[in-house]
């Protein structure tokens, strides 16, 4: 067997040992399963959060961007960081909530807060939305990493499909205490590697940091600088501002709040995570050490420099644990969705529609669900074609005009009504998924505006629009009561 | 929010830092040994996020006041 592909099946089984070995000891009612009883110390939430930094999307994604955009790329080292930052002073709210009233998801502290069921379906359905395009994105990148890696051993297919099989049984036995414990692999794996590689590479092909540098300018001038046009610094403040708003607002990194057993949890988080993401950094290097030596990737191919880089560099074991810990950066995030995804569907959305449903009930709907959704996402990740595309897309904005509502929520004084909530939510998403459809740009609509308001992630119109509608149907409707 | 807690507008520190910070830093097309100076601006910003949120989360901590 080629070297590379048992160090990859080799760690697969690690991960689905190590997620069924973390239910030991645990009946796995809903709040084990969900919320792992809320009992994670600092460092477990911090590996559960960190899930959300460190996916195929990054591990691919920002070395590609490094790649094939240059300096836009360091947006994604920005929003995370502004993302710890409102952490420190939203999050212990949202969590001393959950207890209060043992709270699940994301959608079970809005309807609450609101006394809305219906507000609760619908940030249910938002979320799920948001979700399954997500995951679908892992499967695409593990398929891609894994086959890349075994060097053509394993077709994508084959990859999602073990891999996938092996993420439901870990997910259906143990719940959030499998992605936590598979969590602490991944992120031993991907510090590893990612240090390695963004250190070794740049020294290896140019000897070091500052002539790997010089030798990209020379070659793009321009390439480290942000464009005049386009994505220019304009865009880059505001999709950092954006991003940061939506970080929390997906609905596994909102419900991992609830697996904390203190509320300190999350300020030491707030300290430690803005260093941990540094790990990015050092994936950039990867991406731009590839600009040189693997030139001609165009497009969507940008996302293989760093594969390519690997597969020329180094030896079947080395690409191995390469390979595993992309491997890993998807099934961690991908167990995280597939639970948060099914529990939002069984208890926002079932237990909605069938009040006075026993929490025993939803929990056995719950892991029901797990293989359903999963197979429908596998069935998109291998026969999707690229119509997906344009729902990753969506993602991002689709959860962020959640953000409005949610802080909004958190005042002591009740600024929104339920009404206006689900108002301003749904004209947001509407406008996201008009935006998305017809392609329109802001510098397409106003040519003649300067590049510093038509360069604006055009997510703020959304947001915007959102907010406005919001604010005014609470106040009519609190009026109305009077 | 009591007057205890002026220190918290600390935390826009490392919002202004990116927000307008790299817009100017980028302007400057400078590097520091050989690496673009915003990609150095930013790691600085990472960083001094880190020590102002332990900061601020320090000040937090002080018992209250008589």
């Amino acid at each position: 067997m080629n070297p590379a592909l048992l160090v990859l099946l080799a760690f697969l089984l690690l991960a689905l040992s190590l997620g069924v070995w973390a239910r030991r000891g645990h009946t796995m009612s809903l709040e084990q399963w969900t919320v792992g009883g809320r009992g994670f110390g600092t460092v477990f939430v911090l590996l559960l959060m960190a899930g959300e930094i460190y996916t195929t999307f990054t591990f691919l994604g920002a070395s590609g961007w490094a790649y094939g955009r240059g300096a836009p790329a360091f947006y994604i080292l920005c929003y995370g960081t502004l993302a710890y930052v409102l952490s420190y002073f939203l999050l212990p709210a949202v969590w001393r909530y959950g207890i209060e009233h043992r709270l699940h998801s994301q959608a079970d502290f809005l309807a609450h807060k609101f006394g809305s069921r219906a507000l609760g379906v619908l940030v249910a359905l938002v979320g799920v939305t948001a979700m399954i395009p997500y995951l679908v994105l892992q499967l695409k990148g593990l398929g891609i990493i894994v086959s890349e890696t075994s060097y053509g051993r394993l077709s994508v297919a084959q990859a999602v499909w073990i891999s996938v099989v092996a993420l439901v049984s870990y997910v259906v036995v143990s719940g959030v205490r499998g992605s936590a414990y598979t969590a602490v692999v991944k992120d031993i794996m991907i510090l590893a590697v990612a240090v390695a590689l963004g250190i070794w590479l740049p020294f290896h092909y140019y000897g070091g940091l500052g002539p790997m540098f010089t030798a990209i300018e020379q070659a793009k001038p321009g390439f480290l600088s942000l464009p005049a046009k386009g994505m220019s610094a304009s865009w880059f403040v505001s999709t950092v501002l954006l991003s940061a708003l939506g970080f929390y607002m997906w609905p596994h990194s909102f419900a991992s709040v609830y697996t904390a057993r203190s509320e300190d949890t999350f300020r030491r988080n707030a300290i430690a995570m803005p260093l941990y993401q540094l790990v990015l950094m050092f994936v950039f290097f990867v991406g731009f050490a590839a600009v040189l030596k693997v030139p001609g990737l165009e497009g969507a191919d940008a996302d293989l420099s760093l594969l390519r880089l690997s597969k020329m560099s180094f030896g079947p074991w080395t690409l191995g644990l390469i390979g595993a810990a992309g491997l890993l950066t998807a099934l961690v995030p991908g167990s995280m969705l597939l639970m948060t995804a099914s529990t939002v569907l069984a208890k926002n959305v079932w237990g909605a529609l069938a009040p006075g449903t026993s929490e025993m009930r939803m929990a056995a709907l719950a892991r029901w669900l797990v293989p359903v959704l999963a197979l429908i996402a596998v069935l998109f990740t291998l026969h999707g074609g690229t119509a997906i595309v344009p729902l990753l897309l969506l993602g991002y904005n689709f959860v962020t005009q959640l953000f409005p509502t949610f802080v909004l929520s958190l005042s002591t004084r009740r600024v929104v009504s339920a009404s206006g909530a689900i108002a301003g939510i749904l004209t947001g998403e509407a406008i996201v998924i008009f935006l998305q459809v017809s392609g329109v740009k802001l510098a397409t609509v106003f040519p003649t505006w300067p590049s510093i308001i038509t360069d604006l992630n055009i997510g703020v119109v959304a947001l915007i629009a959102n907010t406005v509608v919001l604010l005014t149907v609470s106040a009519m409707t609190r009026r109305a009561r009077v | 929010m009591n007057a205890h807690r002026g220190h918290r507008w600390l935390a826009l520190v490392p919002v202004l830092g990116i927000c307008v910070g790299v817009p100017l830093v980028d302007r400057l097309h400078a590097t520091v040994a050989g690496i673009p100076l915003l990609l150095v601006w930013i790691v600085g910003c990472v960083l001094v996020t880190s020590l102002v949120m332990a900061i601020i989360d320090a000040l937090d901590r002080r018992p209250p006041r008589p």
